[in-house]
């Protein structure tokens, strides 16, 4: 699946620019990531033909737009879920899924399929302005699914929510694209989201009231390299992929994840029944890594992995940022300058990560 | 009472006509910029400030033998669409049509332009959006349109005198028939018909601000649409 885009578009206050051929190898969750007011929403918007734009835009074999003609949106099979779910208001539940149910040829099958896999069976009488933040997006989420687009786009559409409707749609989108085989462009300015959910990061950028696309890679690949723009959060975080250990391995509540040579072991809290899959993905917060010369064993940190450090960048705030490689993989850790001199950590060292958090994302 | 019904007869013609014409006009005005939407916001909004009669001055002139509407009465062998129930309906939808296009304009503008935009990316081409998302959500704002469009007309007078005259059962509304029975002292008919109007036009703002304070206190807060109740 590839999406060619080439357009510009002209607003007040900046230029979008982007010249990107976007490829899914499989289904999966591109994230376009940027700070607000960069243009992330502009762009889905163009892409569904909402904005005037100058330029291309070709999904697969199918012109959407060129110099000669301009598919409207509602001839693209291209559906989007918007910031706050935008239900219809004059229309109950049930009703705005039938909305784009009977306009797509979607089977009834399918229909029972998404409204149970996003858990609004129980809500399909109840008014909108009955729903909470977290059931509005659910039933937005389906209302898309239901036109069958080719492509689904996401605009930050949990940006509008507190944490617990959050982490209770997370999972939901997660799952979203391989069930439904299914790519997804999906708009954030959240590097949590990005954790949770990229495969893709396509990063774009405003600069002197220019908006580009600077980079455009898979998630591992941008999170390689110790200068990239998630590390300057606080929230920066790596990601460790490993194989979870089946069922006889549980103890004490305990999930046990093998990474190459090492493991982990999960709060069973988070492992979801439909990970059928061995493998899963493992987000970790850099300030939840502390670093150790020997390998404490009189600890209640339950997760000391061993490595090797292959990066330090100090950081203006007092801190410095630390990529540690362990089993050919990389973690980070966030710690007081302070501390990296009083342990005089130096690029080669063989320390060990003790890890105080480490959540199941995918 | 010939006259109340032919009054009835005109109001609901040309409120018709108005909602008709008023909703292309107030979702372009809502939601198109375009060159020359001053000018034409204007001239809509006109009659709310002209004096009657000299709007009905124009259109006696546009609508008699030798303006646009002669030509057009000649069309079916008439002279002139001056002191005719045409001529009336005619000068009815541009004399109210402000009161039917502001309140659209305004619940156009409240919905906004999103809802449609959904609609697009769910499928739905723009008259199908139209029909099935932008209509059921402005119906507050289309009572509203419908109510002051109608009442207005009922209680229109200078432009009727000056285009229709007082033709019983052709032209003779209610206020013209009002005023020739004050004229010749006949004050019972007067009375009769004065009341009979004032009721109504009472019961039907009355309705438009039950309507608007429901909307407004109602559980879809956030689709109170029933605008332009602001002209009253």
């Amino acid at each position: 699946m590839k999406l060619t885009l080439n357009l510009k578009l002209n607003k007040p206050s900046f230029q979008l620019s982007v010249h990107q051929d976007i490829h899914w190898d499989k289904p999966g969750i591109h994230v376009i990531f940027g700070e607000s007011g960069c243009g992330k929403s502009h762009l889905l918007r163009s892409i569904c033909g909402l904005e005037k734009i100058d330029g291309q835009i070709q999904f697969n074999d199918t012109v959407w737009q060129s110099a000669k003609k301009i598919t409207p949106t509602h001839k693209r099979n291209v559906s989007m879920v918007f910031q706050d779910g935008q239900l219809f208001a004059h229309l109950n539940v049930l009703e705005n899924l039938n909305f784009s149910f009977k306009r797509s040829s979607c089977t009834k099958d399918e229909f029972d399929l998404c409204i149970n896999q996003l858990n609004i069976q129980h809500l399909l009488k109840h008014e909108v302005n009955d729903l909470s933040g977290g059931e509005r997006q659910r039933v937005a989420i389906a209302r898309s699914l239901l036109s069958k687009p080719d492509l689904l786009l996401m605009d930050e559409p949990l940006a509008s929510l507190d944490w617990k409707s959050k982490s209770e749609i997370l999972p939901f989108i997660q799952r979203l694209s391989q069930v439904w085989n299914l790519p997804i462009l999906y708009v954030t300015h959240s590097i949590d989201e990005v954790m949770e959910l990229a495969d893709h990061v396509i990063l774009l950028e405003k600069k002197n009231g220019m908006a580009q696309i600077v980079r455009c890679a898979p998630l591992m690949d941008i999170l390689a390299d110790i200068n990239n723009p998630f590390n300057q959060h606080p929230n920066a975080s790596s990601i460790l992929l490993g194989n979870i250990k089946h069922e006889g391995y549980q103890q004490d509540g305990l999930h046990k994840v093998s990474l190459a040579e090492q493991f982990l072991y999960l709060t069973n809290t988070n492992i979801h029944s439909t990970h059928s899959s061995q493998s899963v993905r493992l987000n970790i917060h850099a300030s939840d890594v502390s670093i150790s010369l020997s390998h404490a064993m009189d600890s209640s940190i339950l997760n000391i992995l061993h490595g090797k450090i292959i990066e330090i960048k100090h950081e203006p705030s007092g801190h410095c940022l630390i990529q540690l490689e362990v089993d050919n993989q990389i973690i980070l850790s966030r710690i007081s300058t302070y501390s990296a001199q009083r342990l005089n950590l130096k690029v080669g060292m063989s320390v060990f990560a003790q890890i105080k958090a480490v959540a199941l994302s995918k | 009472m010939d006259s109340l019904l032919l009054t009835l007869k005109l109001a609901f013609i040309s409120t018709c006509i108005l909602l008709i014409i008023s909703t292309p006009i107030a979702w372009l005005l809502a939601h198109k910029q375009f060159r020359g939407k001053a000018f034409i916001e204007a001239l809509i909004a006109l009659p709310l400030v002209l004096p009657p009669t000299v709007l009905g001055f124009y259109l006696l002139i546009a609508l008699g033998p030798d303006g646009p509407g002669g030509w057009v009465a000649g069309l079916w062998g008439d002279r002139t669409l001056a002191f005719s129930f045409t001529g009336l309906v005619i000068g009815s939808v541009i004399y109210s049509l402000p009161f039917v296009v502001q309140p659209l304009q305004s619940g156009f503008i409240l919905i906004g332009a999103q809802p449609l935009q959904v609609a697009a990316t769910l499928r739905a081409s723009f008259i199908d959006g139209f029909k099935h998302v932008i209509l059921p959500l402005a119906k507050p704002a289309y009572i509203t349109a419908a109510t002051l469009g109608f009442a207005h007309t009922l209680g229109e007078f200078g432009v009727v005198l000056m285009i229709g005259g007082n033709i019983p059962n052709e032209t003779q509304v209610v206020s013209i028939a009002i005023f020739e029975h004050v004229e010749t002292m006949n004050y019972s008919s007067a009375h009769s018909l004065s009341g009979i109007l004032l009721i109504l036009s009472f019961t039907m703002l009355a309705m438009i601000y039950r309507n608007r304070s429901r909307s407004l206190n109602g559980k879809h807060k956030s689709t109170n649409t029933s605008g332009g109740s602001g002209l009253l």
